[in-house]
């Protein structure tokens, strides 16, 4: 069984996911027998060697999900396929999948390097082709992993003497240094500092580029998903709500909550009414009124309700003085220079909105007000809308109008 | 290290140090006392003024070596050893399985295991006798080793249960993803993480066992004779035999305290639950 499925890795099989649903008890609180849904109809593909970036907030369903895909759950239905291949009988050792803990999972009576090399040393040992490595080819192949994540100089320790991120490597390592069916990464750098994530998420995903087994890349952070993932996919409350090209993804959200989840800030989300305005449609909420563009004034029509969200980017609003024509008074709420940028939140009566500008701007925000200098809290401030890169949302459901 | 730093200062700390030091005084005294029985002249033993010094003696210990008492020991340790090694060995997967598989009825029966542990022996020793006398394991090896692990069983499993709670189960899955078997699984991550609880239960199981003496009096007392079973024989008709009696008392504490000494370091391991951290 294990050899046809080291055989399938070498052809380098898809992942099919169909129509996975998953409940768990309640638990305490909840009554006797209750059940919760953690997944609701699931279905993926992730081609030979593409990583498929999985987001969503924590509690959506991600880690369940790599568990039923691992084998270490069962799925209430649905099936999962591996090169055409039905994997509901197939045990979890025998899967061939590469899981990394979002735990680390480590053995704590065993040193870095016995913790990387054993999947290798394994009876039913992952990849390779045909049976085990050979001794001195697993140590070569650990080494080299151990190197690229810059832990080599560890590999005598226990993990009870590494510190979270070096953990968090050694768990990589004994996920790279396999040739599996299957990478399944739940969450594997999101507990390093911001430098070695730079790096990591770089290095990792060419190391799977060049494999030929699929992908799979959980984490909480959308940006994240959106560097790493060859496609991501959205879940939110058990169920995908998107998949896509990162571009896809980040151009046209399909949703409200894929909106929030992604961007640094994410999209600012503002709620409002649309209205007849002469020969076309605008947006108002308060005395903030937009003029909509034919493109969305064309997805605006298609709108069940006048009830919609207007989502727009942190980096396309403009502030501009508080009695600019045209502009949208909001008082400044708080300031938060970046350096290189600055993120500048807006009060917008009830509603923050986060506008990213240029730090020389930010800077002089208590000027742009007529507040004198400094940072400005509390000044009002104009703001403006662009004509371009806004998403409209119906309101009362959360999804995307389709543009044209 | 770090309990040094802790220390408390000044007068606050040389308190604490005294009242631990009279505490400790307090709690070694009467062992110190039996120590010095051990050799001391059947004259000086209970004199007034109390005898601090005096010329040592080792007729204690040829009466109990010429008394057979060695042979009590023997058996003590024997009977021990076995019914502890057949605790862990039946105990261990016991406790593995309570912890972490499904069952019906594994609530009711847990507790059920542990019933065995809430009455007073004295209530089992009863039934315990017609049972054995009827089975022929009266005085024998087999049969005191099987009453010791009734309850020792009920307690290292419940006691054990705990330690493979605390084990990460996220190990145990890596360990299958990696494509070894269930029984390697065991051996190479279960067993290893829990060696520590297990050396430390099965001490306290040893120790229980060493001490018993109601039922090595009732079920045993001739051919299978255990060292406090044997201790009574030494209240003879000429009196009591006090110096005897020191010497098989602290020939009783030894082997319990080299155990703890050897085994230390695991104990205290195993005693502060939860250590294991993946």
């Amino acid at each position: 069984m294990n050899a046809a499925l080291a055989q399938s890795a070498t052809r380098a099989a898809a992942l099919v996911v169909e129509g996975i649903g998953k409940s768990f008890p309640a638990g305490k609180g909840g009554a006797k027998g209750a059940l919760r849904r953690v997944l609701e109809e699931i279905g993926l593909e992730v081609a030979p060697g593409e990583i498929l970036a999985l987001t969503g907030p924590s509690g959506a369903g991600k880690t369940t999900l790599c568990r039923i895909l691992a084998g270490l759950e069962r799925p209430d239905e649905g099936a999962v396929r591996l090169g055409g291949r039905d994997l509901a009988g197939v045990p979890a050792g025998r899967r061939a999948v590469a899981f990394l803990f979002e735990s680390y999972a480590l053995y704590p009576h065993l040193t870095v390097r016995q913790n990387a090399l054993s999947p290798l040393q394994a009876p039913n040992a992952v990849g390779a082709g045909a049976g085990r490595l050979d001794p001195a080819a697993a140590e070569r192949r650990v080494d080299e992993v151990l190197e690229l994540l810059e832990i080599r100089h560890l590999d005598a320790r226990l993990p009870g003497a590494l510190s979270g991120g070096q953990k968090q490597r050694v768990a990589l390592a004994r996920t790279l240094v396999q040739d599996p069916a299957l990478f399944l990464l739940d969450e594997p750098i999101s507990h390093l500092d911001a430098k070695l994530r730079h790096k990591l998420r770089g290095e990792i995903r060419r190391r799977l580029s060049a494999q030929p087994a699929p992908a799979i890349w959980s984490t909480p952070d959308g940006m994240e998903a959106l560097s790493v993932g060859d496609r991501v996919a959205v879940i939110a409350d058990g169920r995908i709500e998107q998949v896509g090209t990162p571009e896809q993804i980040w151009l046209s959200p399909v949703s409200t909550r894929v909106a929030k989840l992604l961007g640094d800030p994410p999209m600012n989300l503002v709620p409002g009414t649309l209205a007849q305005e002469g020969g076309g449609l605008s947006f108002t909420r308060r005395e903030l009124r937009l003029a909509l563009p034919p493109a969305l004034a064309a997805a605006a029509r298609r709108a069940k309700s006048a009830e919609v969200v207007l989502g727009v980017r942190p980096d396309a609003l403009t502030l501009v003085p508080p009695d600019a024509a045209g502009a949208a008074r909001a008082e400044i709420y708080s300031n938060e220079p970046f350096g290189k940028h600055a993120i500048v939140t807006l009060d917008l009566g009830a509603l923050l909105v986060k506008a990213k500008t240029t730090m020389s701007l930010a800077s002089g925000l208590g000027d742009l007000a007529g507040a004198g200098t400094g940072e400005g809290i509390g000044a009002p401030v104009g703001l403006e809308l662009p004509a371009e890169g806004l998403v409209l949302f119906d309101g009362p459901t959360g999804r995307a109008l389709p543009a044209a | 290290m770090a309990e040094e730093s802790a220390r408390p200062q000044g007068s606050r700390g040389l308190l604490w140090t005294s009242v631990t030091v009279v505490y400790a005084a307090v709690v070694l005294f009467p062992i110190f006392w039996m120590a010095s029985m051990m050799v001391k002249p059947n004259e000086a033993m209970f004199a007034r003024p109390t005898a601090w010094f005096f010329t040592p003696t080792l007729e204690h210990f040829d009466y109990v070596l010429a008394q057979g008492f060695h042979w009590s020991l023997l058996t003590s340790f024997v009977l021990c050893t076995l019914s502890t090694a057949l605790v862990v060995v039946i105990g261990t997967p016991a406790a593995y399985a309570f912890a972490r598989f499904e069952m019906k009825l594994k609530d009711d029966m847990f507790l059920f295991i542990l019933g065995t542990r809430m009455a007073p022996p004295v209530c089992l020793v009863i039934p315990f006798y017609f049972i054995f006398a009827r089975l022929n394991l009266l005085d024998t090896f087999l049969g005191l080793t099987l009453a010791y692990m009734t309850f020792n069983l009920s307690f290292y499993i419940w006691v054990l249960r705990s330690f493979c709670r605390d084990l990460p189960v996220e190990l145990e899955e890596a360990a299958a993803l990696e494509g070894w078997s269930r029984a390697q699984v065991f051996r190479r991550v279960v067993f290893p993480l829990l060696r520590n609880g297990i050396v430390a239960t099965a001490v306290l199981c040893f120790i229980f066992a060493w001490n018993e003496f109601l039922f090595a009096f009732m079920l045993g007392g001739k051919a299978v004779q255990t060292l406090p079973v044997s201790i009574p024989k030494l209240i003879t008709s000429q009196g009591v035999r006090w110096g005897e009696m020191a010497v098989v008392g602290m020939t009783a504490l030894l082997p319990v305290l080299a155990v703890v000494f050897v085994l230390q370091r695991h104990i205290v391991r195993g005693l502060t639950l939860g250590a294991v951290k993946g």
